[in-house]
């Protein structure tokens, strides 16, 4: 039961608090780079927290009604929808992440950085946070015998909140290029994994045909091992995808990778500054 | 990183928390694995006991073992003895080792043990989910301190940080609280290694300062000072040299302006120097700004009918003199009003208005020299208070002047803990100088308090 809490609230909190890191560490760069506080921290995240957290709280009251719509299918269709709408907000990110080093690019494309942000952390906590709910709920009814489960929920948040704090601290503690060349590369994995999340409900679904299994590398690496969990949450490893989940992936990838930031984070943002 | 401490704190209970939780995982992982292994013995010490039983005695048949076990003698295909709760048919197989099975609505442990010495086979059965909460239940016991122990160890790190950081915090307040004109080295009491060449470094940047703006201070008050003596010769030669010859004409005229701009300019050098927070050391006494500003306007008075301009004084709290008291140095407020009306002034064409107005807004007493004349640009107000600035419209190249006046009104209104703002006057246009004095307060670097030192 232990343990079973430990990988559920892990895997829920690892995924929010990973995409809240990357997208903190990717404003610092912006306030950093453009030498001016343009995109305050705060108000946004606090937004996007609050606002996260009340709509997980509305899923999870009408959770029966949501699984119950679109024939008994209701629950993976709107997680799928709730993951192509942040692997798109991602992808738009990257696109609209400014490429000069100039204030004035950065405010003209300041409010669509902050709507993306926004909604990308709020769908985050949306999915996670509806699931933990659920199971928070679940722990409640079972009195003295759920404080194992309690146990197990206390050290999944702790380790998923402790690996995010530490993750926002290692890319912010690298130099200004490589902190945006390991922000990007983190970016591009999560919109592959969040492609590749969306296209396995729409599996589940029926919605989608089953493809074969692209490889089993659950001998080598498990994803319901801690370490499973981290992969999963940092590149979206897992041990069984499916060929259409693996083309998912490499097109969300691919998407982050054409765009004009890792143009930016490949080459040095002086020779970008002096095109200006 | 905005705060050092939030940095150190934070990353810590990071670290902790995330390797005491996984090591927490590993760990019930493999007390659980132990736990398990525990258990099975157990069973194989019950089915070593259960052979020993004498299969012949009745009681056998109803005997219990508890909820959670189970047990069965077979012998020949044959069922000898079994618990109450045991089904009828075998609950393994008759291979010895153990192995799982499914029985009254739960899963069971199960272990089949082989007799040879009886011919019989014992089979125990242990209830997996309740040895599961047991071993869970005692493992859980060493988990727990790791657990709780996180957000003591947050405060502690918390408390640790600051207590480590507090040299720092230390030092930044004796820096902050060090007034501009002190110059003395930092005395840190306590030698701390890494803070030591900090201060070592400031002590040195402080004495290096400290002689550049002695050398300054003399090289400008005694130019300054020089310079005065051969003026005021060529002033009383220039006098004499026209009532020698007929001198009257354009020459002479420019000759002698030329000369009072000169006297004008170290005049006002010298002022903005007595006046700069480092040469500072006047005894502040009560000075009343109604009266200073009568005695001022009085003593301008005929520069003002020169251009034909009204001057007005206006006091909101006339009846109340008190309250327009504040607490200075009155030479030093006697040049920003001079300077602030010789400003008004001059860029107050004939026949213009200047109005020097008094007023009280909560402690604070204000003091503001309006006008109607050229006026300043919204984007020149903060530059005008640089030393040696004018700005370049057409009117000011005419308008004769050093640039140093309103240096010097900013440096006495700095002094005084007073700020000075620019706005359009109340004319319509024109200037409005509004310096706000905190109230019969110093909030002033090195101006010593007279009342306490007679005190």
């Amino acid at each position: 039961m232990f343990l079973n809490a430990v990988v559920l609230v892990l895997q829920e909190i690892l995924e929010a608090a990973l995409i809240l890191s990357l997208l903190l560490a990717f404003v610092r760069y912006l306030n950093l780079a453009s030498g001016e506080r343009v995109l305050s921290r705060r108000n946004w995240v606090v937004t996007s927290i609050i606002a996260g957290v009340f709509l997980a709280w509305i899923f999870s009251n009408n959770f029966s009604r949501i699984s119950n719509s679109f024939d008994y299918v209701g629950l993976e269709i709107t997680n799928a929808s709730i993951h192509s709408a942040s692997c798109f907000l991602l992808v738009l990110f990257a696109w609209l992440f400014p490429v000069k080093r100039s204030v004035a690019h950065l405010n003209h494309r300041s409010l669509g950085l902050i709507f993306c942000m926004v909604v990308v952390v709020t769908l985050a906590i949306l999915r996670e946070g509806s699931e933990i709910m659920q199971f928070g709920g679940g722990i409640l009814g079972q009195g003295q015998a759920g404080l194992p489960i309690f146990y197990g929920g206390v050290v999944g948040a702790g380790i998923g909140v402790s690996t995010g704090v530490l993750l926002y601290y290692a890319l912010t503690g690298l130099s200004i290029e490589n902190s945006l060349k390991a922000c990007v590369l983190l970016l591009s994995l999560t919109a592959g994994n969040m492609a590749s999340q969306a296209i396995l409900l729409l599996n589940q679904a029926d919605w989608l045909p089953f493809t074969p299994t692209a490889w089993d590398s659950s001998g080598l690496l498990s994803e319901s091992s801690v370490l499973g969990q981290l992969a999963y949450a940092l590149i979206g490893y897992e041990a069984t995808p499916s060929i259409m989940q693996v083309s998912a992936y490499l097109l969300g990838l691919f998407f982050v990778i054409i765009s004009p930031i890792s143009r930016l984070a490949w080459s040095t943002w002086h020779d970008e500054a002096s095109q200006i | 990183m905005k705060s050092i401490r939030l940095f150190l704190a934070t990353s810590i209970v990071s670290l902790l928390t995330l390797f005491n939780f996984v090591a927490a995982v590993q760990g019930y992982q493999s007390s659980m694995r132990e736990a398990d292994a525990l258990f099975d013995n157990q069973m194989l010490d019950l089915a070593l006991l259960v052979s020993n039983l004498d299969v012949s005695d009745e009681r056998l048949r109803s005997m219990q073992l508890g909820e959670d076990l189970a047990f069965q003698i077979w012998q020949n295909d044959k069922l000898l003895a079994a618990s109450a709760n045991a089904p009828v048919q075998a609950l393994h197989q008759f291979s010895e080792g153990y192995d799982y099975a499914n029985f009254s609505s739960y899963r069971w442990r199960t272990l089949a043990k082989y007799d040879r010495s009886h011919e019989k086979w014992v089979f125990i059965a242990e209830r997996t989910d309740l040895r599961f909460v047991l071993a869970e239940n005692v493992v859980l016991q060493s988990v727990a301190p790791l657990l709780l122990g996180i957000p003591l160890v947050g405060i502690l790190v918390w408390f640790f940080v600051s207590k480590g950081l507090a040299p720092l915090q230390k030092l930044s307040f004796a820096l902050k609280s060090k007034p501009a004109n002190d110059l003395l080295p930092i005395d840190f009491g306590d030698s701390i290694l890494e803070l030591d060449q900090v201060i070592a470094s400031i002590n040195g940047f402080v004495a290096r300062l400290e002689s550049a703006m002695n050398r300054e201070k003399s090289f400008s008050a005694d130019a300054a000072h020089e310079l005065r003596t051969p003026i005021s010769a060529l002033k009383i030669q220039l006098h004499n040299f026209a009532g020698t010859v007929d001198a009257k004409g354009d020459a002479y005229n420019e000759l002698q302006q030329g000369i009072d701009r000169m006297q004008h300019l170290i005049e006002q050098l010298l002022a903005l120097y007595r006046s700069s927070p480092d040469q500072f050391d006047a005894k502040g006494k009560s000075v009343n700004l109604l009266d200073l500003a009568q005695d001022v306007v009085a003593r301008l008075y005929p520069e003002f009918e020169k251009k034909d301009q009204q001057i007005s004084l206006e006091s909101e709290v006339e009846r109340e003199k008190e309250a327009l008291t504040i607490h200075g140095e009155f030479f030093a407020l006697e040049t920003l009003l001079t300077n602030l009306l010789v400003n008004a002034s001059r860029y107050t064409p004939n026949g213009g208005q200047i109005l020097v107005a008094l007023s009280r807004k909560h402690d604070n007493v204000i003091l503001s020299v309006e006008d109607d004349g050229v006026g300043i640009a919204p984007d020149d107000r903060e530059r005008i208070f640089d030393r040696f600035t004018r700005l370049s419209g057409n009117q000011e190249v005419t308008v004769p002047g050093c640039g140093l006046g309103l240096a010097i009104v900013r440096h006495v209104a700095d002094l005084h803990g007073a700020s000075v703002k620019v706005s359009s006057s109340r004319f319509g246009h024109g200037t409005a100088f509004i310096v706000e004095f905190p109230s019969e307060k110093i909030v002033n670097h090195g101006m010593r308090d007279e009342r306490v030192g007679d005190a």
